[in-house]
């Protein structure tokens, strides 16, 4: 081990290994579970577009598709203790930011994929609907309702003192560019978001308009703590480059993606408690809201 | 406040929107001042077309229920109250039935009523 951050750096990694691929899957695993047991196809209809069973086997097929990447990460992790020459990948002879980097992509696929499958639920959901009723709230929804404007200009600040420094260290180069190009198409694809949640159509057919509301809350929060983390994470492997402290990188961006992952699914998980979600709409005689 | 339409109900849908809207200043769940929702929240919210909701809102307006803002959106109007219980089609149906009934007592046949509204509906939209 060439420097203690080398320590950290793989206790980072093994938190993220945990993390990513065990603990929070093993939650969100947990939460559909409980909402099959607790609100059942055969009381709530409109919740459902598959079978139980089908759910079931959903629920299986992510949770081992998770545990075989914890598993990879596992294989990972021991090759970069004892087998990996970390010479012939970073010139510095320190573990290589690439390896959590291209580990923590592939961890992020099975969140990827549940996204899809809940994106075509949804969509099944308002295919299934026969309701010729329609419901909504004569309110009108602005981002500072849900967001505050303290939070979000604080983001926004960061995000052009970023890009100037990112364009001022870098001289305007190509590595500056491509910095600034992804930290803003990172930051549009919020804003395109943000602004489907507020102002699109929604999803689900059947959600109660305080559900709506309480899920574009959580959603607009958390775009603005990523983008705010994603501004300091490039501040700060930009004074890594400036003081000769490229050795953390690796360190730093297995944390980075444990607080993005933290800040995003882990903070829906936490705060969209399933006692405050109103499923009598998902009854048979519910009006659609 | 909620608002509900029913796609199926034979009122036309920008009916329906008016109708509740004009409901909720009566009742008091719209104040003054209260801002609406955008058309195209509205129109996405419902899943109605954004022309729908426009008229409903331009029809509102007319009628001094609500004022747009330009850019800053659409507001319950001050004088909405008073002017929610201003039925303009009562009032346009119930001129019309006596305006046909003195037709009918000259004589004048349903065709030629027909025919001679109709011209000047065309007319006057000219």
């Amino acid at each position: 081990m060439k420097h203690p951050i080398e320590l950290l750096f793989y206790l980072a990694f093994a938190s993220q290994i945990y993390l990513l691929s065990w603990a929070i899957p093993q939650r969100i695993v947990a939460r559909k579970r409980k909402v099959l047991e607790q609100y059942p196809p055969s009381v709530y209809p409109k919740l459902y577009v598959k079978s139980a069973a089908q759910h079931g086997k959903d629920n299986r097929n992510y949770l081992l598709l998770n545990r075989a990447i914890a598993w990879i990460g596992v294989v990972i992790f021991l090759c970069l203790i004892f087998v990996v020459d970390h010479g012939s990948f970073a010139e510095d002879g320190y573990v290589s930011e690439a390896w959590p980097a291209a580990y923590g992509m592939l961890q992020f696929v099975p969140f990827l994929l549940l996204e899809i499958s809940g994106f075509r639920e949804f969509r099944a959901m308002r295919d299934a609907d026969q309701s010729t009723r329609r419901q909504a709230e004569l309110k009108p929804r602005r981002l500072f309702d849900f967001v505050s404007p303290l939070q979000f200009f604080a983001a926004a600040v960061l995000y052009v003192v970023t890009i100037i420094a990112v364009l001022a260290v870098n001289h305007g180069d190509n590595d500056g560019i491509i910095l600034a190009v992804s930290l803003t198409l990172a930051n549009l694809l919020f804003v395109a978001i943000g602004w489907w949640n507020l102002r699109g159509r929604n999803l689900n057919p059947h959600q109660a308009n305080k559900d709506r509301s309480h899920q574009i809350r959580l959603t607009l929060t958390s775009f603005v703590f990523i983008s705010v983390v994603m501004s300091v994470f490039y501040l700060i492997t930009l004074a890594d480059g400036i003081y000769d402290l490229d050795f953390m990188d690796a360190f730093l961006l297995s944390v980075y993606f444990q607080v993005v992952a933290l800040g995003s699914t882990g903070y829906m998980l936490h705060c969209m408690k399933l006692e405050d979600i109103d499923f009598d709409v998902y009854k048979d005689d519910a009006v659609a809201s | 406040m909620n608002i509900t339409v029913d796609i199926e109900d034979p009122k036309p849908l920008f009916t329906q929107l008016i109708d509740q809207i004009k409901r909720g200043v009566s009742d008091g769940q719209l104040k003054p001042g209260d801002a609406l929702p955008s058309i195209r929240q509205l129109a996405n919210d419902l899943e109605l077309n954004n022309k729908t909701v426009a008229k409903a809102y331009r029809l509102l307006e007319r009628d001094s229920v609500v004022q747009s803002r330009g850019y800053r959106g659409t507001f319950i109007h001050p004088d909405a109250r008073a002017n929610s219980s201003v039925d303009l089609t009562g009032w346009v149906e119930s001129t019309l039935t006596e305006t046909i009934a003195s037709f009918r007592d000259a004589g004048v046949t349903d065709a030629e009523i027909r025919v001679v509204f109709s011209n000047v509906m065309k007319d006057s939209a000219k």
